[in-house]
C-alpha cells in the first residue's frame, strides 16, 4: 500500500479497527461539541462523521462565551474544545468528568510535552499553567502532573504565540537571539503597538515584555500576586496614557486589519493572521523571542452529563482526533498534535519537514483551504517542533488573581 | 470673420447677434461667478458640517466614557437605573451615529464612523448578555443559593435535634463550617477574591465530611444533596460572575475603547479634513478670482473682437453701398456694385443699386444714341438742304439762262432751256418724295405679324416678273424661306430696293445679270443673302453705300435713298442690313432678322 492508497482507504481501515463498537452500533447518536472556531472546522466534522457513523454538531463561540456556556450548563456539550487555561475554571465548576485514559487508543502515543510538561530533556517547563498540572486526576480530586489512569481533558492540538512585526519598518531581528517581548514597549513603535483582548494571553504578553524591558521582575509570572498586578498594571497604564499602545485586538481578522492599515506595526498575534497578511504581500514576521515563547494548549473535555452511547461517541471522536488525519489536517494551519508520528503518514515528506522538522519548504505548500501558503524555500521562524516547544517561557493560565486582573484589564484598555 | 458673417448672417441677425453675444458673454460670467461661489458654499457648508460633526464626536467620546462608567456602576452596584441608562446613552449615539453617516455619506469619515457605530453596536450587545448573567447570578446568589443555604441549615439543625447532645459539638462545627461557605460566597461576591471560592469550597467538603459521621443516612444523604446543590448554585454564580466580569472588563472594555478611538480618529481625520478645506477655500478664493478676472477679461475682448467684427460687417457693405450711390448720383454707369448674397436690407439697397447702374447705362446709351441723332440729324440736313439745293441751283440757273434767252428774244432756245428746269423739280421731286418715304419707316404702317417669306417673295416675284423680263433680269428665289415676326409691306419694300439697285448696277454680259435670295439661320437669327453678280461694292463703300442720298455711281439714275430706308426698316424689326463681298465677286445683302420677335430696335 503506498502513500497515495493508504490516504485513500487507510483511514476508513484505521476508522473501523479503533471504533469496533461504533461500527457495530446500530443507532446513530449525536454528540454536541462547544469550542472555538480554531478547531471546531467543517471539513472536520464532515470527515469525522464519515469515518465514525456518528451524527456531530459543531457549536462555535467566542472564548468567553464558550467557557461560560461549558462551565455553568454540562447538559449544552458532550465534548468542549478550548484552551488549558479553562481547565481550572471547568474542574472547579464541576461540569466536566475525567476522561479514562484506558479508553483512549492513542494515549501511548501522546507526547511528553503534554504529560510532562517538557517535550524535551533540556526543554523549559515554562511558567504558569503547564498542561500537566492539569492533566491528571488525583484521588483527591485535584489536578496536577503525577501521572493516573484518569484525566482531565485529552490533550491534542497545541502551538507556541509570540509577537508578529511588521519588518518594512521594525528591522528584521535574530530568532532567540534578538528577537525579544522588550520590542512591544520599544519606543520607537510609539503608538503603533496592539496587545490581544484577553487577559489570560495579553497579560502574558505584557508581562514579559515589561520583565523583558528590566522594568520589573516577578516572583511567579505565572500566577501573579495581587501586587504584582498591581506593579505591571501601573506600569501599563502609564505606557498606555502616554499612548504607546494603538489598542487591543479582539480577533485574528482584526490584528489583520490593523497591521495591513498601518496602525500596527508590532503587536501580539496568532499564527493564521500572520500567514494572512504574508499572503497580503506584508512582511509580517512571527518572532521567536529570546525570552521565549506563550504557549497554549488545546483541551478536549468531556461533559459531566455525557453519559452512555454519548459517551461512547465522545470517546470515538477522541480517538479519531488523534488517528493521523485531523493532526495533518491542522498542521497545515501551523498547529501541532499531541502525537504527531500518527499524523506523519498524511503528510507529505515536503509537509512534515516545514510544519514539524523547521526545514526550508521543499515545494509549494497547500493550507486547508486548497491554496498555496507556503512558497517553497520558506522557513517557519523557530525552527522544528521540538525547538519552538524547548523554548517556553509561559503558559496560557488563569490565575488565582483572574477576577482581579479583569478589572485591572479594564482600566488598562480604558486608559 | 467679417466676410463670413456678412456671407452668412443676414443684417437684421448680425444687429441681434450684436446685442444677444455680449449677453451671452455676461450671462456666462455670471454662471462662472455662480459655479464659483457655489463651490465655495459647499466648502463653507462642509466646515459648517465637519464643524457640527466634531462637537458631536466630542460629545460622542463623553458619552461613551459616561456609558462604560455607568456600566460598571450597574455590574458592581446592580443599580437598575445605570443599567436603562446605558441603553439610553447607547440609543442616542447610535441615532446620531446614523445621522451623521447619513451627512458624511460614502466619505472616509463615513467610513470611521461606520467602524465606531459597530464597535459599539457590539458594546451594547455585551452589555444585553452582561445585564442576563448579572441577573441569573443575582438570581442565584439571593435566591437559589440562600434556599439551600437556609435547607442545609435546617437540616443540620434536625440531625442536631436527632442527636440530642451527643454530637452536639460536631453539631455545632457543622452548622459554622456551613456559615463559613455563606461567609466565603459573600466575601468572594464583594471582594472577587478567588481565593475565597476555595475557602467556599473547602468549607462545603468540611460539611459534607462531618454530616457523613453521622448515623441518619436518610438525613445526611438529603444534606449531601442539599450540599451538592448549594455548591453547583456557588459555582454556577461564580461563574456568571466571571463571565459578565469578563464581558465587562475585556468585552465590553475593548469595544468602548475602539468606539472611543475611532471617535477620536474621526475627529482627527475631520479636523485634517476641516484644515484642508479650509486652505482649500482660500486657495480656491484667489484661483477663483484669477480665473473670474481672467475670464471676465477674455469675455470682454471677445465682445471688443465681436462688437468691432459685427460693426464692420454692417458698416463696411453700407459704406460700399454710400460709394456706389454717390457714383451712381453724380451719373456713374461704371460704378461696382458690391458683392452681396444675402437677401435683406443691405441686399435689397445693393439690386437697388445695380437697378440704379442700369438706368445710368440706359441713360449714357440714350443720349449716346441722341447725340448720333443729332449728329445724323446736322448731316440729313445738310445732305438734304445740300441735295436739294443742287436741283434748285440748277432750275435757277436754267431759269437765269431763260431771262438772258428771253431778253434777247431767243423764245424757242428758252423753251428748250425750260425742260431742263422741269427735270431738275421732277428731281427734287422725287428726293422730297423719297425723304417722306424715309420718314414714314417706323412711324406708318408698321404693324409686324407672322410672314412667311417664301410666299411673300413668290408674289414679289410674280408682280416684278414684266419688269425683270425687260431688263433681262433674273430673280432667283430659294425654297426654304423662314416665316418672320414682320412688317410685310415695309419687308417688301426692303426687297423691291435691293432689286431696284441690282437692275440699275448690275452688268454681267457674261452670265447674265442675275439676283440670288437664300436663307439660313443659327441659334438668334435668320439670315437672308441677296446675292447679285455685279461688280461688287469696294469695301470702303460698304457701309456708306447705305447713308442718305450716298450713291456709287451718280451717273447712274437715283436718289441714294433706297439703302438708308432699307437700313432704317431692318433695324425697325431689331435686325440689320451688311453689304458683303460675294465670293465671285458680286454684291451681297445680308439681311438678319432676330429670331425672337419682340426684340424691336430703336429706329435712327
Amino acid at each position: 500500500m503506498n502513500r497515495r492508497t493508504f490516504l485513500k482507504h487507510g483511514t476508513a481501515a484505521l476508522a473501523a479497527a479503533a471504533f469496533p463498537k461504533l461500527a457495530r452500533a446500530k443507532s446513530k447518536p449525536t454528540i454536541k461539541v462547544v469550542g472555538t472556531h480554531v478547531t471546531l472546522l467543517e471539513p472536520i466534522r464532515q470527515r469525522a462523521e464519515r469515518d465514525l457513523g456518528i451524527a456531530i454538531e459543531f457549536h462555535p463561540a467566542g472564548d468567553a462565551e464558550a467557557l461560560l456556556k461549558a462551565s455553568t450548563d454540562p447538559s449544552s456539550f458532550d465534548l468542549y474544545e478550548q484552551w488549558s487555561n479553562s481547565i481550572k475554571v471547568l474542574w472547579q465548576a464541576k461540569t466536566i468528568q475525567p476522561i479514562d485514559t484506558r479508553r483512549l487508543t492513542y494515549w501511548p502515543e501522546i507526547n511528553n510535552l503534554s504529560k510532562t510538561g517538557r517535550i524535551s530533556d533540556k526543554a523549559r517547563l515554562g511558567l504558569g499553567d503547564a498542561p500537566c498540572n492539569l492533566l491528571f486526576v488525583q484521588p483527591d480530586g485535584t489536578l496536577n502532573c503525577t501521572p493516573t489512569e484518569e484525566v482531565s481533558f485529552l490533550p491534542y492540538v497545541h502551538n507556541v504565540d509570540s509577537f508578529g512585526y511588521n519588518s518594512a519598518i521594525v528591522p528584521q531581528g535574530v530568532p532567540y537571539a534578538t528577537e525579544s517581548w522588550a520590542w512591544l514597549l520599544d519606543e520607537r513603535w510609539h503608538g503603533k503597538v496592539a496587545i490581544v483582548n484577553s487577559p489570560e494571553i495579553g497579560l502574558f504578553d505584557l508581562a514579559l515584555a515589561v520583565q523583558a524591558k528590566g522594568l520589573m521582575q516577578f516572583k511567579d509570572m505565572g500566577n501573579m500576586s495581587r501586587e504584582e498586578v498591581d506593579a505591571l498594571f501601573n506600569i501599563l497604564i502609564l505606557h498606555k496614557r502616554d499612548g504607546h499602545f494603538r489598542g487591543v485586538w479582539t480577533s485574528v481578522p482584526h490584528s489583520v486589519e490593523l497591521m495591513a492599515s498601518g496602525e500596527v506595526v508590532i503587536q501580539s498575534m496568532f499564527s493564521p493572521g500572520v500567514s494572512a497578511l504574508n499572503g497580503m504581500g506584508i512582511p509580517c514576521i512571527y518572532a521567536a523571542p529570546k525570552e521565549g515563547y506563550r504557549a497554549w494548549h488545546g483541551v478536549m473535555c468531556l461533559s459531566k452529563e455525557c453519559v452512555g452511547e454519548r459517551q461512547e461517541a465522545a470517546y470515538a471522536f477522541m480517538n479519531w482526533w488523534l488517528s493521523g488525519w485531523p493532526g495533518a489536517f491542522i498542521a497545515r494551519q501551523g498547529y501541532y498534535i499531541s502525537n504527531p508520528q500518527r499524523s506523519r503518514p498524511f503528510m507529505s515528506k515536503a509537509e512534515w519537514d516545514y510544519w514539524y522538522e523547521g526545514k526550508p519548504a521543499a515545494e509549494p505548500l497547500q493550507g486547508t483551504d486548497g491554496r498555496i501558503s507556503v512558497e517553497p524555500g520558506s522557513v517557519r521562524t523557530g525552527g522544528s517542533y521540538t525547538k519552538r516547544f524547548e523554548n517556553i517561557a509561559v503558559w496560557n493560565t488563569v490565575m488565582d488573581t483572574y477576577e482581579y486582573t479583569l478589572t485591572k484589564w479594564n482600566e488598562f484598555v480604558l486608559a | 470673420m467679417t466676410d463670413w458673417l456678412m456671407r452668412t448672417l443676414g443684417l437684421k441677425q448680425r444687429i441681434s447677434c450684436g446685442y444677444l453675444v455680449p449677453g451671452i458673454v455676461t450671462f456666462v460670467i455670471a454662471l462662472i461667478s455662480y459655479g464659483a461661489f457655489n463651490r465655495l458654499a459647499v466648502d463653507f457648508k462642509q466646515i459648517i458640517l465637519f464643524s457640527r460633526q466634531s462637537a458631536d464626536n466630542m460629545a460622542f467620546a463623553a458619552q461613551m466614557a459616561e456609558m462604560q462608567r455607568l456600566a460598571l456602576i450597574y455590574i458592581y452596584e446592580g443599580h437598575e437605573s445605570a443599567g436603562e441608562q446605558v441603553g439610553e446613552i447607547y440609543s442616542t449615539m447610535a441615532r446620531n451615529i446614523g445621522r451623521s453617516r447619513e451627512n458624511l455619506h460614502e466619505t472616509q469619515a463615513e467610513a470611521v464612523l461606520a467602524k465606531a457605530g459597530r464597535h459599539l453596536d457590539a458594546y451594547y450587545e455585551a452589555f444585553k448578555v452582561v445585564r442576563q448573567q448579572r441577573l441569573i447570578q443575582q438570581q442565584l446568589v439571593k435566591n437559589e443559593f440562600r434556599v439551600h443555604a437556609t435547607r442545609a441549615q435546617h437540616l443540620i439543625e434536625e440531625l442536631t435535634r436527632q442527636e440530642g447532645g451527643a454530637k452536639q459539638l460536631e453539631c455545632t462545627t457543622m452548622l459554622n463550617a456551613l456559615l463559613q461557605v455563606e461567609k466565603n460566597a459573600y466575601r468572594y461576591f464583594d471582594s472577587l477574591d478567588g481565593g475565597f471560592i476555595k475557602a467556599a469550597s473547602a468549607s462545603i467538603e468540611e460539611t459534607r465530611a462531618l454530616a457523613a459521621a453521622f448515623g441518619s443516612k436518610e438525613k445526611t444523604a438529603e444534606l449531601d444533596e442539599v450540599l451538592n446543590r448549594y455548591e453547583a448554585s456557588f459555582l454556577e454564580a461564580v461563574q456568571r460572575t466571571r463571565g459578565y466580569l469578563y464581558l465587562t472588563s475585556v468585552v465590553m472594555a475593548a469595544q468602548a475603547y475602539e468606539t472611543i478611538y475611532q471617535s477620536k480618529k474621526l475627529s482627527a481625520l475631520m479636523l485634517r479634513e476641516t484644515e484642508s478645506i479650509q486652505q482649500n477655500v482660500a486657495q480656491h478664493i484667489s484661483s477663483r478670482l484669477r480665473l473670474m478676472l481672467l475670464w471676465t477679461a477674455l469675455l470682454l475682448l471677445f465682445i471688443v473682437l465681436f462688437s468691432y467684427i459685427i460693426t464692420r460687417s454692417i458698416t463696411i457693405p453700407l459704406r460700399r453701398l454710400t460709394d456706389t450711390f454717390r457714383l451712381l448720383a453724380a451719373g456713374s454707369a461704371e460704378a461696382e456694385i458690391p458683392s452681396y448674397q444675402l437677401q435683406d436690407e443691405l441686399g435689397d439697397l445693393t439690386k437697388a443699386a445695380a437697378s440704379f447702374k442700369e438706368k445710368n447705362i440706359e441713360l449714357r446709351t440714350s443720349k449716346k444714341e441722341l447725340e448720333r441723332s443729332n449728329d445724323e440729324l446736322e448731316q440729313f440736313v445738310y445732305t438734304v438742304s445740300h441735295d436739294l439745293k443742287s436741283p434748285i441751283v440748277t432750275s435757277m440757273g436754267f431759269i437765269g439762262i431763260i431771262r438772258k434767252l428771253a431778253a434777247q428774244g431767243k423764245a424757242e432756245q428758252s423753251l428748250g432751256m425750260l425742260e431742263k428746269v422741269v427735270k431738275a423739280n421732277e428731281r427734287m421731286s422725287q428726293l422730297i418724295n423719297d425723304l417722306l418715304e424715309l420718314s414714314r419707316v417706323g412711324r406708318i404702317d408698321m404693324d409686324k405679324k407672322p410672314l412667311d417669306l417664301n410666299g411673300l417673295l413668290a408674289d414679289f416675284a410674280r408682280s416684278q416678273a414684266e419688269r425683270l423680263k425687260a431688263a433681262d433680269f433674273t430673280l432667283i428665289i430659294e425654297p426654304g424661306m423662314p416665316v418672320l415676326f414682320a412688317n410685310e409691306s415695309r419687308t417688301l419694300q426692303v426687297f423691291e430696293n435691293i432689286l431696284s439697285n441690282a437692275l440699275k448696277y448690275v452688268r454681267n454680259d457674261k452670265e447674265g445679270r442675275r439676283l440670288h435670295i437664300s436663307a439660313s439661320e443659327d441659334e438668334q437669327w435668320h439670315h437672308i443673302r441677296c446675292t447679285d453678280n455685279g461688280p461688287g461694292i469696294p469695301e470702303e463703300y460698304r457701309e456708306k453705300v447705305f447713308g442718305l442720298f450716298y450713291r456709287l455711281d451718280v451717273n447712274i439714275e437715283g436718289t441714294g435713298i433706297g439703302l438708308a430706308v432699307a437700313k432704317k426698316i431692318m433695324k425697325f424689326h431689331g435686325g440689320d442690313i451688311r453689304a458683303e463681298a460675294a465670293p465671285d465677286g458680286g454684291a451681297v445683302f445680308h439681311l438678319t432678322f432676330p429670331k425672337s420677335a419682340d426684340t424691336p430696335r430703336p429706329v435712327g
